[in-house]
């Protein structure tokens, strides 16, 4: 099949509000790849999070690959502060079980909600009390 | 005074005989059993000239087909003007997206030192 374009306009903005609204509601940053995965699907991704730069340690990445089927969520090292493996991988099922019924946006959409939910502000003294 | 006997039930009968005799000639004679009793091969048809081999084909071979054409075009239009959609079981075409990426030409570390954590899942 030709290249194309992997999301309408509309799927775009869908996914760039999820990615705002995750921002504002967690205070984390949320960046979502799709695409091929080259190699070992974990260390391509991991080695995406590093091409973010010096705010990756803030920073989530959501990684799709829809032609290996295989979705990888990395963390940086103060996003997992507030957001946990067990988290990740709670939006990781509620990501692919869409992915699986063909919705690819619609899995980003959801998994960005349950993350931002999942995502925690670290207690902060003096601010956190009324 | 004797009433005059207008009809004995031997006039009568032979009345029934001539009527219905009359009635069912005249039905032969005119109507379709008539006609087809006089048939001499001839019924007065004109054929046409026999249609043209492009035509017949044009009219049993192109109205069907434009039919199915118009058809499948009805029905395909929905998945072309909707979104592009991703299927589980074909493979993926469409070039990477990057929400969020990098922006401007962040070097790629050559060595990833991830500290952090995430999770991996298949579908």
């Amino acid at each position: 099949m030709p290249a194309g374009e992997a999301f309408s306009d509309r799927q775009r903005e869908d996914i760039q509000r999820a990615i705002r609204q995750a921002r504002e509601e967690s205070g984390l940053r949320y960046s979502v790849y799709v695409g091929v995965l080259e190699g070992d699907p974990r260390p391509a991704a991991e080695a995406l999070h590093g091409r973010l730069g010096p705010l990756a340690a803030d920073v989530v990445l959501v990684a799709v690959d829809p032609a290996a089927h295989r979705l990888e969520v990395v963390t940086g090292a103060v996003a997992k502060k507030s957001l946990d493996d067990r988290s990740c991988a709670l939006a990781a099922l509620a990501m692919t079980s869409q992915f699986s019924l063909g919705d690819l946006s619609g899995g980003i959409v959801n998994g960005l909600r349950t993350l931002a939910e999942h995502a925690r502000h670290p207690r902060t003294l003096h601010l956190d009390q009324p | 005074m004797m009433r005059p006997r207008l009809s004995s039930p031997k006039v009568r009968r032979r009345k029934t005989a001539v009527i219905t005799s009359v009635v069912l000639g005249g039905w032969l004679a005119l109507g379709p059993a008539g006609a087809a009793l006089a048939d001499s091969g001839d019924d007065g048809e004109v054929l046409a000239a026999p249609l043209p081999l492009g035509q017949a084909a044009l009219i049993y071979g192109g109205i069907p087909l434009a039919i199915i054409g118009l058809i499948w075009l009805f029905a395909s239009i929905p998945s072309m003007v909707s979104a592009p959609r991703y299927r589980p079981g074909l493979s993926w075409w469409a070039n990477p997206v990057w929400f969020g990426g990098p922006t401007g030409d962040s070097p790629l570390e050559s060595e990833p030192n991830h500290e952090g954590g995430g999770t991996s899942a298949r579908w």
